[in-house]
């Protein structure tokens, strides 16, 4: 985690952010090749990298993509394109049944994880207060426009809470080491954590509203959102190939 | 001066419980006054703070008996945004209380929320980082904060709005010495500019010299009717409570510490995060068997840090450590957390039992111990501990304070050879500190190894046998201070 969290990434126009994740996400939509679906994703990994984009997190996004292609190959494998169940017990698939089946999969996660990549660097580079103005911007009220900045914040606290659980109740001499313990270890640290996730849920509107959240409609902000010309000309060269792409 | 806030309660019940948390409590502060709100654990301070920003019966219910008036209105229904602006509130957790993505963010939180223009809110934001003494750290992810450096954050936030009232529970329970005073003074000279000061504590010590007046609130079940104060009387009558002449020596001292393989032998223990923040670096300590080593050191100093290798929650990223002889974050992991005990700073990442008793057993049966012995230890800690009383109460109803007993109660009941603890008394009163303080020696005297974290130097110099001082993530051993420099 970087200590500061106003890095040069981080004052990028959200709107520039916007612009990219919806060219990905209409790439990843539209694009007919599982090539140039496989070619997206690595060259989105590198840019993530370059960003300088926790390589852990894109990891463990990479990983969670995965395993949703892997559920969607088993579902695939098992009912079919149409739905009806292809296999079981007994029924033996052959290779060139399940070729097709994988690379279709394989294909649909790429995509997915290609929307998911570009939606964590959009996280990664967006303050949270910019995202609430950019919303607010939009015609959303601010009581609305406020959470979902709220709830990104949100996340990564609750994965600390969760670690500083399992540390604390491991420490206390619960087992973790095996898979097993790790299982029966579920309600020693998953009612810790669901009490804290309440509490934390509960002092955190309490401060909210005593600092004066919701008495106005339009509250102002401590910077305001200034798109550089460089910014405007990448958003809307962004805007245009992504134009480009629906088109062609 | 005229009546800002005027008190008269005459009890206050959670929902679910028979018995009041507050009962018979009438005082007033004037405007510009600064008064101190002291009792022990449990007393119900808290529970009297929420009712004052209006959290009660608004996000805790609770049956209110009484009227509070500030400013000459009266609070009954009101919520707690309609009173931002005129009482600004800082409850006891700090990281609970932050709302945006970097630190200048959300100072300026409040002040945005009250629509004042952009130059108006950066001054603000400014004058108030630099009055809690963290200038430059505008844009400082909240999540890199210690606890102390987070406390003063949220302060920042609260002063920000600039309210009539100021209202504060425990805000220097996780604050070094030289930030303890430095709050302080800012506080007593804000209320020379005019704004009230409540502020609730179990350490009246602390805060005594700058106070107007000390309110002394007694638990509601030992004292029904303690807590009127008469014009400041009572208050005043208490102010020197908890002094540190009453505890001075209480506590035993501990074995001679004995050399060798057994206790922690950090050898040049350095720790980098992932991200390259150095937690701590080339920390060569020996914590003998039968020794206790206060480590002190301002927030953010890497106290923590090096404590977490105790018991393997971190491995050091150079250099080892050794538990009574055995790496802790190697395959001997096991081995040592099994006779090992961690306190950890907040309570509540452990606490999950239906009860009281139930927590207390729960880390004793997964060490394997037998039911006898498991129902002797629990009802020996508490006994020592004090909680007798709420055996059956489930761990989520106990103030903070009493929480932070419980989790010291819970790992010592499993008397560990070896023993961290992090900020043990954050939060207690002198009583209950040194109780706990007390407790921990044990650990030493039946031959173990206390690394002990704190702040508290004061009460901490009683059972230690010498301190070490963490600086920017560098060890300075000092050893056993005098009482001047303790105090300074």
């Amino acid at each position: 985690m970087s200590a500061q969290a106003d890095s040069r990434q981080r004052r990028v126009d959200p709107r520039l952010g916007a612009t990219w994740l919806l060219l990905v996400a209409v790439c990843a939509l539209t694009v007919e090749s599982g090539f140039l679906v496989a070619g997206g994703l690595v060259l989105l990994a590198a840019l993530s990298s370059v960003l300088g984009l926790n390589l852990r997190l894109v990891g463990n996004g990479l990983l969670a993509t995965a395993m949703v292609g892997l559920q969607i190959f088993v579902m695939r494998a098992v009912f079919g394109e149409d739905g009806v169940l292809a296999a079981g017990p007994g029924t033996a698939l052959e290779v060139g049944v399940l070729a097709p089946i994988l690379s279709g999969s394989a294909e649909t996660a790429g995509r997915l994880g290609a929307f998911l990549m570009a939606a964590m660097q959009f996280h990664q580079f967006t303050r949270p207060s910019d995202l609430t103005q950019l919303l607010t911007r939009f015609g959303i009220p601010h009581r609305w426009a406020a959470l979902p900045a709220i709830a990104l914040r949100f996340l990564p606290l609750m994965q600390t809470e969760l670690t500083a659980v399992w540390q604390s109740q491991a420490s206390r001499g619960l087992p973790t080491e095996r898979t097993r313990d790790k299982l029966k270890a579920l309600l020693p640290v998953g009612l810790p954590f669901v009490y804290r996730s309440m509490r934390r849920a509960n002092e955190l509107a309490l401060a909210m509203e005593l600092r004066g959240f919701g008495v106005l409609s339009r509250p102002t902000f401590l910077s305001q959102l200034r798109m550089q010309p460089a910014e405007r000309a990448a958003s809307s060269g962004l805007l245009a190939a992504t134009l480009a792409v629906l088109l062609f | 001066m005229s009546t800002l806030l005027e008190v008269s309660l005459e009890s206050v019940t959670y929902e679910g419980c028979s018995l009041p948390a507050l009962s018979d409590v009438e005082f007033s502060v004037e405007q510009g006054e600064f008064v101190v709100v002291a009792g022990p654990v449990g007393a119900g301070k808290s529970t009297l703070c929420h009712c004052l920003a209006g959290a009660i019966p608004s996000y805790y219910a609770a049956a209110i008996e009484g009227k509070i008036r500030v400013a000459g209105r009266d609070l009954g229904g009101a919520t707690p945004a309609e009173l931002a602006g005129t009482i600004g509130y800082l409850a006891q957790e700090s990281q609970t209380q932050i709302v945006e993505g970097s630190v200048a963010e959300d100072v300026a939180f409040g002040p945005c929320n009250l629509g004042l223009p952009g130059e108006e809110v950066r001054r603000r934001v400014d004058s108030c980082l630099e009055w809690v003494g963290l200038t430059g750290f505008d844009r400082r992810d909240p999540r890199t904060l210690s606890g102390g450096e987070a406390q003063r954050s949220v302060l920042a936030g609260v002063i920000a709005l600039h309210p009539r009232l100021l209202i504060l529970d425990e805000p220097l329970a996780e604050l070094d010495s030289s930030g303890r005073r430095l709050v302080m003074q800012g506080l007593r000279e804000l209320s020379r500019r005019g704004t009230s000061v409540l502020l609730a504590t179990t350490r009246p010590d602390q805060v005594r010299l700058f106070a107007d007046r000390i309110v002394s609130l007694a638990p509601a079940w030992e004292q029904p009717n303690a807590n009127r104060s008469g014009g400041g009387s009572v208050g005043q009558a208490t102010a020197g409570a908890g002094t540190q002449t009453e505890f001075a020596g209480l506590a035993p001292r501990p074995a001679a510490a004995v050399p060798g393989e057994s206790g922690v032998r950090f050898d040049r223990c350095t720790h980098i995060y992932p991200g390259g923040r150095t937690g701590c670096t080339d920390v060569d300590l020996l914590v003998e068997a039968g020794g206790t080593v206060g480590l002190l050191g301002a927030n953010g100093s890497g106290k923590t840090t090096l404590g977490k290798h105790v018991n393997g929650l971190l491995r050091a990223t150079a250099g080892k450590v050794l538990v009574d002889g055995m790496d802790p974050g190697g395959r001997a992991r096991g081995l040592v957390r099994a006779r090992t005990g961690f306190v950890f700073q907040n309570p509540d990442y452990q606490l999950f039992g239906d009860s009281v008793e139930e927590e207390l057993a729960f880390g004793l049966r997964v060490r394997g111990m037998a039911r006898e012995q498991v129902e002797h230890r629990v009802d020996e800690a508490l006994s020592r501990f004090g909680l007798e009383a709420w055996r059956g109460t489930h761990p989520h109803r106990l103030s903070r304070g009493q929480r932070q007993l419980l989790a010291v109660a819970g790992v010592l009941a499993a008397r560990p050879s070896v023993l961290a603890a992090d900020e043990p008394t954050s939060g207690l009163d002198a009583e209950t500190a040194l109780r706990v303080f007390r407790e921990l020696s044990r650990v030493a005297a039946r031959g173990g190894a206390v690394l002990l974290m704190t702040h508290d130097a004061e009460l901490a110099s009683t059972v230690v046998d010498r301190f070490a001082v963490m600086e920017e993530g560098l060890l300075h051993p000092i050893g056993l201070p005098s009482r001047q420099q303790v105090a300074g």
